[in-house]
């Protein structure tokens, strides 16, 4: 090839520095909101003991009984459940080719919301408590957890097996999913008709997403769960971005496209699945983060994927945060503020174009 | 040769598509594969680059069979243009870097930005290297995907279709660039094509596809009329102009026409 008189162009590396200087512009504002929701809540820890706890780990007794022991777990359980959910709705778009692509368009979340209420209805772990805020509370988190997941399980392995028999190509597997999120809704439904007053508000209860279910042991799960899905995605970069060129112009370039593409949806679901089934249904950030990041670096999974991960985190930490204090003491439902945080941001985004 | 195809069967879940189908390219060849449609022009590029595993036969480059590489292999050999690529929000440069994936590790290194930058600079993109490609024309991005293909360093460029949906400037300017990368480099290029007479005007050597065979592999000079009719089915004369040959279709008897006079 007569190709020998390359140079790296100055403007490429510039634009490259651009989305680099943004990716550390996030980790450090991930940084400081940890902080900061640390330090907030119903009883303000001023910020410099916060600061004195997290990095020399020692401090007044009450100060890090607070931190270590409850806002701690949760701001971390935020970072990790929404960077699980970013990544593997960033993933999903480009395995599915499609904006709306995510585990929970393929019925993750419905699947994971019957395994909820059929642990609550058939294995009896719905129980009413008459004192303390919460007046239902879920008797047996594990065994509840487990059916979530269970039943996520299942709904993926449908798709898988339809997806093995007609090629992996993306409209069997997002129409089967969505097929898999009408037969569990419908389950759900049917099992809440015959519910009694108890068991329904368990299974209500369950749905709304709270971080404050993950103590240290679920937050070691949730962490290890979305990292080893981290590295996979941020393995397979470059193969994504192929296949954002079309599937004959990835194999073209020796890219295993339907592989890929199953093994990916099951890393994705696995990992949504996973969070799901610990802290309830939060459903935006998995949508909503990866389109504001390529909106903000592109479509390049180079920068995509590690962009989403932080802008998860950021996002369903100060959804968090703000679901603490909001209403404070009461705590209103992750979910809720994630969306009433994300919407208008990401319809402003929509509105106002792609940055250039 | 560069490109051996040697005796190819390939059907997708029916009859056969290609029966033992073979030919050769040599290097600084670029060969069109033309034929009436469906009749798996674009399977059989397919089949070279083993998107689509052949029933049997074999293809060779520089007497290498490729049926033992995996497809990470089979693509530091062979390039190929789909007919369609779906442009994004990703920059030229990105896309063209993207034909380095066969040859890269774990990451980009210096070399492939390189090779990017100067094959971007041999099309005469470097204007454009930082549009973002879903912002370009359709003349544009071909140039775009021809550059990822020729930045994958191949010894066989496939190009399916690469001047369908551009205009006439376009065209010329698409295949003159292909014909002079393929002059210069150790390569070969076969592309389908369907404008014959834009076919004959650039490409060394044609072969022409009639129910799944190769019905005739012929230069410039072996073209006729005959080979023409028999593949296409309609009735053609073909001129010479200069040194290329021209085809017009002959207008048939009007009464066989379902809405002749009468």
């Amino acid at each position: 090839m007569h190709l020998e008189d390359g140079k790296v162009p100055e403007d490429y590396g510039r634009y490259t520095a651009r989305k680099t200087a943004v990716l550390v512009a996030g980790g450090l504002l991930l940084l400081l909101l940890l902080v900061l929701s640390v330090s907030l809540g119903a009883v303000p820890v001023p910020l410099e003991e916060v600061i004195k706890v997290l990095f020399t780990g020692e401090g007044a007794e009450t100060w890090r009984t607070i931190i270590l022991n409850i806002r701690l777990p949760q701001a971390l359980a935020a970072v990790a459940a929404g960077a699980g959910l970013s990544v593997s709705g960033a993933a999903m778009q480009s395995i599915l080719r499609n904006p709306l692509g995510s585990p929970f368009t393929l019925g993750v979340s419905n699947a994971a919301a019957f395994g909820a209420a059929f642990s609550v209805m058939v294995l009896s772990t719905g129980a009413m408590h008459s004192t303390g805020g919460d007046a239902v509370s879920i008797t047996n988190p594990y065994l509840t957890t487990l059916a979530a997941f269970a039943a996520s399980m299942v709904a993926t392995a449908v798709i898988l097996a339809v997806s093995r028999i007609r090629r992996a190509s993306p409209e069997v597997m997002i129409l089967t999913g969505v097929a898999m999120g009408s037969l569990f809704t419908a389950g759900t439904m049917f099992l809440q008709y015959f519910a009694d007053d108890v068991q329904l508000a368990a299974m209500v209860f369950w749905t709304f997403g709270d971080l404050a279910r993950a103590s240290w042991r679920e937050l070691a799960v949730i962490s290890a769960v979305t990292a080893a899905a981290s590295v996979y995605f941020l393995f397979n970069r470059l193969n994504y971005n192929a296949m954002d060129a079309g599937d004959e112009t990835a194999r073209g370039l020796g890219v295993p496209v339907e592989p890929l593409r199953l093994v990916g949806m099951l890393v994705a679901s696995l990992v949504t699945a996973t969070i799901i089934a610990f802290v309830g249904v939060i459903g935006f950030v998995g949508l909503v983060c990866p389109h504001v990041v390529r909106r903000i670096v592109g479509d390049d999974h180079r920068f995509l994927i590690p962009g989403s991960i932080l802008a998860g985190a950021v996002l369903l930490l100060a959804a968090d945060t703000a679901a603490r204090l909001a209403l404070a003491p009461r705590v209103l439902p992750v979910a809720v503020i994630t969306a009433f945080i994300g919407a208008p941001v990401f319809i402003l985004l929509l509105v106002r174009g792609y940055r250039r | 040769m560069m490109l051996e195809v040697d005796g190819i069967s390939f059907g997708y879940d029916g009859p056969a598509v290609l029966e033992n189908t073979s030919f050769g390219v040599r290097t600084h060849e670029l060969a069109a594969v033309m034929g009436p449609n469906g009749v798996g022009k674009t399977t059989l590029l397919r089949c070279i680059n083993r998107i689509l595993r052949p029933w049997s036969g074999e293809v060779r480059i520089q007497g290498r069979k490729l049926s033992g590489y995996s497809g990470r292999e089979v693509a530091r050999r062979v390039a190929y243009v789909a007919q369609r690529s779906e442009p994004g929000r990703v920059t030229a440069f990105d896309a063209v870097l993207l034909g380095r994936k066969p040859h890269m590790s774990w990451r980009v290194s210096r070399h492939d930005i390189e090779l990017t930058e100067a094959t971007l600079r041999l099309l005469g993109l470097e204007e454009l290297s930082l549009r973002h490609t879903d912002e370009m024309s359709g003349g544009e991005y071909q140039k775009v995907c021809i550059a990822r293909a020729i930045v994958q360093e191949p010894s066989v460029m496939l190009l399916d279709e690469p001047t369908a949906s551009l205009d006439l400037r376009n065209q010329l300017e698409i295949l003159r660039l292909l014909r002079g990368i393929v002059k210069v480099h150790d390569m070969c290029a076969v592309m389908t094509m369907h404008d014959l007479n834009t076919a004959f005007r650039y490409a060394d050597s044609f072969i022409f596809l009639k129910e799944g065979r190769v019905h005739a592999a012929v230069g410039r000079t072996g073209i006729t009329a005959d080979v023409v009719e028999e593949v296409y089915g309609v009735p053609v004369a073909v001129q010479w102009h200069q040194d290329h040959p021209v085809v017009l279709p002959l207008d048939g008897d009007r009464d066989e026409l379902p809405f002749g006079p009468g």
